[in-house]
């Protein structure tokens, strides 16, 4: 039973677990039905405009296992209930991975961050307002999209990767993650798997349902980053309409190894241009061996956006993503 | 890049034809009956200054009622159109300007001479010529009560009170002592006018504008409350902000339904979006058709800080006119990236020149 | 089980069709399956009456010219990637399966049109043609078929009808989605669009049914040399003699 009332709550069910164990006994016997919270920032704004309707909810934000960032012999790992604001603050991601703090520090609003989590962060849902709205679209089991059309208000969707859907990953951590080579640690009562953050996200060529990997009953428990990027040289820049409490446009994160002048390897991630973020691997390749200048991003900008298929309203995002992956390259 | 813009803002600020109530009891309060609405601007506060004002009242001796139709409120203009100060100081003024004359009517009545040799000074109404000779407000308030007809709005009401006024009027009458007004059509149409100057940096690369200096220099007649002006003249630019780089309100072509739902979709400008600190000044002149000499200035702020922001975002880009607004970043990108308008229609702003 | 249509809200909140209940998918093979091995059953308790086999051996007649059988196996390969491709999404397989369904079902679509061609115009398209005075050949062991018998022309035309659902309604979806040759338009009305999607999901799982059952008869012992045939072109003449009215058809012999 749905409560469709606008004037009240619906009626939820909510478990607070407070230890792993009956989180992921919960997640597994509630699956589709059990709706993982962290810090409802992403969820209630559905709950709000009663476009979703979980029956159940299971609050993560007990579970003290799954919060604080940890070093470990390679790397760190941050459980997957710590806050943006705790991410964007700690002096171990501030000082070796400063992509990520940066990235994390620059979500939403200050509220936001304070109560928002990274799983919650990562796993949100995509921000077309069709979608949003409550639409039957594809993305909610339909058989249409109302935003790739002749007329469709589609300024904040995809360049690249759509399949009938156009939507784009609007999480500011993920691309700063995929550039990290993190790795996703996922749980469920039968055991635990990684999953290299490249691999978390889907498009909706192969689920248009779903923007990760993940299954009904499995809880992203943690983020593991290891030290192949500590302290490199990082870019991240975020452009949207507005400075504080909007989503990106364009998002670039960006890891350069050097020596001497030339650039060794790089990773580079764009958020906002496909459904999850893209990782610029020729651009990538194109740059090892060249300097860090002008020269060099003035070069590969083309290939940048090599492929993209600009809708009607999002033209501006093809010379936005360019001019992004040519500063982080300049630096 | 940087832009320069200057910017004009004009509306007009001011009506009339309202009414206004003032009553007193034996306590000597002055209560000001006031329909003004609260926008977050307190001016039905600034405008029941004129009737405290007039009768030289110390502040915390007057009381404002207001806020529910059944405290028997005068009609007012509704709280838009700038017109706050203009319109309501006129009959607040006018309302305790008929109190003062029954004032002085009771005086010379009971202590002897014509009103017109009768002041008021501390709460009192005395003789000019000897201010020993006078009585308390509370007095007089009191001497009205017992006296009814037109000193407790019994008689003798102004002509032209509005139905609702009178209704306001009939169910006060008795109950204190009035001071009631009827304020007619002023002449012409009272200006607000506000100037801006701005300077922005427009990054070529990202779209994104940065406003590095602002100021907005208003002239709306006598300043009533300097803290108020410059929070309408701060107020009106964040709106102005929005209203030329920001705001939208769109509506999906195909199927007419709005898009704008909600403050993430409409962008209203965030603190992050507006310059640190915003620069205020004014003139300072009393405009002649107000009492009290002032003028409203809400809108004529935001008109021209969106027109000094538009000018400068055309500066920085070589003397390119949009035609529209709000004008975004993704215009901003296209019009550099010389896309062309057919390939990117502007359905998606709100007004489009 | 359910309902068979779903049925969703369109942009003005208006209940439209969305398609066919998934659910049916299930339905449809598990009952299809029954069914085949309740054949399967019944055929090998029978099998023993009639064991005398036509022989492969000796000479050879001409069944299936290359082309079409070409044509054929093309055709089966495309649906076959068809019904996969667009069940896996249904059964949530992730796979990025939409580029292939709609190369495939391009592929099906001019397969059909060129073979629809050359069967009026080269082939002897009356060969194929369910007459009413077929319908007693399953009654009377003594009359015997020309080229197709009775079960195969249903096949066949069962499967047009089917195929050519599937195609129409598929081109019409394929219309709704960018591709290389165009953007979509979004034109078509969600009623419309529902009503499209139901037929192909309907047709869809008349397909299935009809693939799982094509397949099983063209396993089964007695019928394989068709399938043979199918494959290699040529049937013997005990085969033919045993299964065929040589008034009806004369094949040319195979080389
Ligand atoms: C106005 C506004 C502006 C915003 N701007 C930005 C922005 O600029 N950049 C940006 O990146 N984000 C932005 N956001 C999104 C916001 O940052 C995210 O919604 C927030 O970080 C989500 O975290 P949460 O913990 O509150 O998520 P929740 O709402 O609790 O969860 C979000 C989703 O993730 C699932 N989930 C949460 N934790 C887990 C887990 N551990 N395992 C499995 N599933 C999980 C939930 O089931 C839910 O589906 C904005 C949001 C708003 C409302
Ligand atoms: S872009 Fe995706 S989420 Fe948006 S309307 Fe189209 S199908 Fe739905």
């Amino acid at each position: 039973m749905v409560a469709t009332s606008h004037d009240v709550m619906p009626d939820i069910e909510l478990y607070q677990p407070a230890d792993e164990a009956t989180a992921l006994d919960l997640a597994s016997r509630l699956g589709n039905e059990g709706w993982l919270l962290g810090g409802g920032q992403d969820t209630y704004g559905w709950l709000k405009d009663r476009n979703k309707n979980p029956s159940a909810m299971i609050e993560l934000t007990q579970i003290d296992a799954w919060k604080g960032i940890t070093e470990t012999v390679d790397g760190i790992e941050i459980g997957a209930v710590t806050t943006l604001t705790d991410i964007a603050r700690d002096p171990l991601i501030q000082s070796r991975f400063g992509l990520l703090a940066e990235a994390a520090g620059i979500v939403a609003s200050p509220q936001i961050r304070n109560v928002g989590t990274l799983g919650g962060n990562l796993i949100q849902d995509t921000r077309c307002w069709y979608y949003r709205r409550g639409l039957d679209c594809y993305r909610a089991g339909g058989n249409i999209c109302y935003a790739d059309s002749p007329e469709g208000l589609n300024r904040e969707h995809a360049l690249f990767g759509a399949s009938r859907c156009v939507a784009v990953t609007p999480s500011d951590t993920a691309p700063a993650l995929v550039a990290l080579d993190a790795t996703m640690v996922i749980s469920s009562t039968s055991g635990q798997r990684e999953i290299p953050a490249q691999d978390f996200f889907v498009g909706p060529d192969r689920d248009i349902l779903n923007m990760t990997v993940l299954n009904e009953g499995e809880i992203l428990t943690a983020v593991r980053i290891p030290n192949t990027w500590a302290n490199a040289e990082f870019y991240f820049e975020k452009v949207a309409d507005r400075n504080v409490w909007d989503f990106a446009l364009v998002n670039v994160a960006a890891a350069f190894r050097t020596s001497g002048e030339n650039i060794e390897d790089a990773r580079i991630v764009c958020g906002a241009v496909e459904c999850v973020p893209r990782r610029l691997q020729d651009v990538e390749a194109a740059i090892r061996g060249r300097s860090r200048s002008d020269s060099t991003a003035n070069a590969v900008a083309d290939m940048a956006t090599a492929g993209a298929r600009p809708l009607n309203y999002n033209n501006f995002k093809v010379p936005l993503m360019q001019n992004l992956v040519k500063r982080a390259i300049r630096g | 890049m940087v832009g320069l813009g200057i910017g004009q803002g004009y509306h007009n600020a001011g009506r009339s034809g309202m009414d206004g109530i003032v009553m007193m009891g034996p306590d000597g309060r002055l209560k000001v009956h006031n329909g003004v609405g609260n926008l977050g601007t307190y001016s039905y506060a600034a405008v029941s200054r004129a009737a405290a004002e007039v009768l030289k009242m110390p502040w915390d001796r007057v009381d404002i009622i207001t806020g529910r139709t059944d405290l028997h409120l005068p009609i007012t203009s509704p709280q838009d159109g700038s017109n706050s100060i203009f319109t309501n100081t006129r009959t607040f003024y006018g309302a305790a300007q008929d109190m003062l004359t029954k004032m002085k009517e009771i005086a010379a009545n009971d202590l002897g001479g014509a009103p017109e040799d009768y002041d008021i000074s501390n709460e009192r109404v005395h003789q000019i010529a000897d201010d020993s000779a006078g009585m308390t407000f509370g007095e007089v308030a009191a001497r009205g009560l017992e006296l009814g007809g037109k000193y407790t709005g019994e008689a003798e009401l102004p002509e032209e009170l509005a139905e609702w006024t009178q209704i306001a009027a009939d169910r006060l009458a008795g109950t204190g002592f009035m001071g009631i007004f009827h304020d007619p059509r002023h002449e012409g149409n009272p200006p607000g006018f506000t100037v801006t100057c701005c300077e922005i940096e427009l990054d070529k690369e990202t779209g994104k504008i940065e406003i590095h200096d602002m100021i907005s220099i208003g002239e709306a007649g006598t300043i009533m409350h300097p803290k108020g002006m410059d929070n309408q003249l701060v107020g009106g630019a964040v709106w102005g902000i929005g209203l030329s780089a920001l705001e939208r309100h769109l509506y999906d072509p195909q199927n007419g339904i709005p898009a704008s739902t909600g403050y993430w979709q409409s962008k209203v400008p965030t603190y992050l979006d507006c310059p640190l600190k915003i620069d205020t000044g004014w003139v300072d002149l009393p405009d002649p058709e107000n009492p009290v000499g002032a003028r409203g200035i809400g809108e004529p702020s935001q008109g021209s800080v969106s027109a000094a922001l538009t000018a400068a975002i055309t500066d920085a880009l070589d003397g390119h006119i949009f035609g529209a607004s709000p004008i975004t970043t993704d215009m901003i990108l296209n019009h550099i990236a010389g896309t062309s308008e057919e390939s990117v229609p502007l359905a998606q702003n709100n007004y489009r020149g | 089980m359910g309902e068979i249509v779903r049925f969703k809200r369109d942009v003005w909140g208006e209940e439209v069709i969305l398609g066919v209940s998934w659910d049916l998918l299930y339905v449809v093979f598990m009952a299809i399956v029954i069914l085949l091995i309740a054949h399967a059953i019944v055929m090998a308790a029978l099998a023993k009456k009639n064991l005398e086999r036509p022989t492969g051996e000796g000479r050879r007649i001409v069944r299936h010219e290359s082309i079409d059988r070409w044509f054929h196996w093309l055709m089966a390969a495309s649906i076959l990637v068809l019904i996969f491709t667009g069940v896996a999404p249904i059964i949530g397989l992730r796979i990025a399966w939409l580029d292939i369904h709609w190369i495939s079902g391009l592929i099906l679509t001019f397969l059909v049109i060129a073979h629809i061609v050359r069967a009026s115009f080269w082939q002897d398209f009356k060969s194929m043609l369910l007459m009413p005075k077929d319908f007693a050949e399953p009654f009377d062991s003594a009359r015997k078929p020309g080229k197709y018998y009775f079960e195969q022309k249903g096949m066949h035309w069962a499967v047009t009808v089917v195929v050519l659902a599937v195609i129409v309604t598929g081109v019409l979806m394929f219309m709704q989605i960018d591709s290389p040759f165009w953007e979509r338009t979004n034109s078509m009305p969600e009623d419309q669009l529902g009503l499209v999607f139901l037929l192909h999901g309907l047709s869809t799982l008349a397909l299935v049914a009809l693939a799982a059952t094509h397949i099983y008869f063209a396993l089964r012992p007695e019928k394989i040399f068709y399938t043979r045939s199918m494959i290699s072109g040529w049937m013997s003449e005990d085969e033919l003699a045993a299964n065929h009215d040589p008034a009806k058809w004369s094949p040319k012999e195979a080389d």
